[in-house]
C-alpha cells in the first residue's frame, strides 16, 4: 500500500539543486544532471545584478544568466558537486555557482518515485528490515 | 549543524530589483540573480475589478553567509518591503551545500562557528 511505502522501501532523501551560469551554459549543466539520474531539469533566464563596471573589468560584458533547477537523490550530490566544480574551473565563461536544499516532503509516493527516478532498481526491503527511514522507533 | 550559507529569495514587482540589491549590498551581500515570474492574483480582486490580475514579478536570489542573513533581510524589508513601490516579500532557506562560492571571510567564520550566538543577536 502507498501509505506504508516508507516502511517497506528504502527512502532516498532528495535535494533541490539550483545552478546559476552564464547564458549558453545551461544545456551542459542539464546534461550533468541527466547523467546523474535526475528526472528533469528546469531552465530559466536570469540576469546578474553586478554593476556594469564589474562586467567591463572582468571582460564578460554580459549579465545574462541561465538558472537551472533540478531534483536529485542525495547520494548523487557528491558526484554532481565534483563535476560542477570541474566544470566551473574550465574557464571564466564556464564559471557559475550552485547550491542544494534538502527536500523535506513530497505530495505523493508516485511523485517521490518520479523525482528519485528509482523505477529501475526499486525493491521492497526484506521482511526483517521493514523499518523505513522515517520510522519513529515504534515497535511493529 | 551550521551551514555557512543561506539563500534569500525576494519576490518584488517587476522593475524594482535595484531596490532589493541596493539594500542587500548595504547589508553586506555581494550579488544576486534575477529571474522573471508571474504572480497569481487573488480571485476576489479579479472579481471585484472584472479583469484578470496577472502582476509581473521578479525573483531575486541572493546567497549570503548565515551570519549576515538577518541583517540582509531587515535591509531588504526596509528598502523594498511592502511599504515601498517594490512591494517585496523575502524569506531565507537553509542551503545544504554550495559550489563555486568563496568561503566566508575568516572573521565571518569566527562568528558563524558559534552560529547560535550570531543567530540570537
Amino acid at each position: 500500500m502507498a501509505k506504508d511505502y516508507d516502511r517497506t522501501h528504502r527512502i532516498h532523501p532528495l535535494l533541490f539543486v539550483t545552478v546559476i551560469v552564464n547564458e549558453g551554459q545551461g544545456e551542459s549543466i542539464a546534461d550533468i544532471f541527466e547523467a546523474n539520474e535526475a528526472y528533469a531539469c528546469y531552465l530559466s533566464h536570469g540576469r546578474g545584478t553586478a554593476s556594469n563596471d564589474f562586467y567591463e573589468v572582468t571582460g564578460s560584458g554580459d549579465r545574462r544568466k541561465t538558472v537551472v533547477h533540478s531534483i536529485i537523490r542525495e547520494d548523487r550530490w557528491p558526484i554532481v558537486k565534483k563535476t560542477l566544480e570541474e566544470r566551473f574551473a574550465v574557464s571564466q565563461m564556464a564559471k557559475g555557482i550552485a547550491y542544494s536544499v534538502k527536500i523535506t516532503a513530497v505530495m505523493a509516493v508516485s511523485i517521490y518515485k518520479m523525482l528519485s527516478n528509482n523505477r529501475f532498481f526499486e525493491k521492497p526491503l526484506p521482511k526483517k528490515e521493514k523499518k523505513g527511514l522515517f520510522h519513529r522507533g515504534k515497535k511493529q | 549543524m551550521n551551514e555557512p550559507f543561506e539563500s534569500i529569495i525576494c519576490i518584488v514587482n517587476r522593475g524594482f530589483t535595484d531596490l532589493v540589491m541596493t539594500a542587500a549590498r548595504q547589508a553586506g551581500a555581494r550579488g544576486g540573480t534575477v529571474i522573471s515570474a508571474r504572480g497569481t492574483g487573488s480571485p476576489d480582486v479579479e472579481k471585484f475589478f472584472g479583469v484578470a490580475v496577472t502582476p509581473e514579478k521578479e525573483i531575486v536570489i541572493i546567497l549570503v553567509p548565515r551570519s549576515i542573513r538577518d541583517k540582509v533581510l531587515l535591509a531588504v524589508n526596509e528598502g523594498a518591503g511592502m511599504d515601498t513601490k517594490g512591494q517585496g516579500i523575502a524569506f531565507a532557506i537553509p542551503v545544504s551545500d554550495t559550489v563555486g562560492l568563496q568561503s566566508p571571510d575568516p572573521e565571518d567564520n569566527e562568528t558563524s562557528a558559534d552560529g547560535q550566538k550570531a543567530d540570537e543577536e
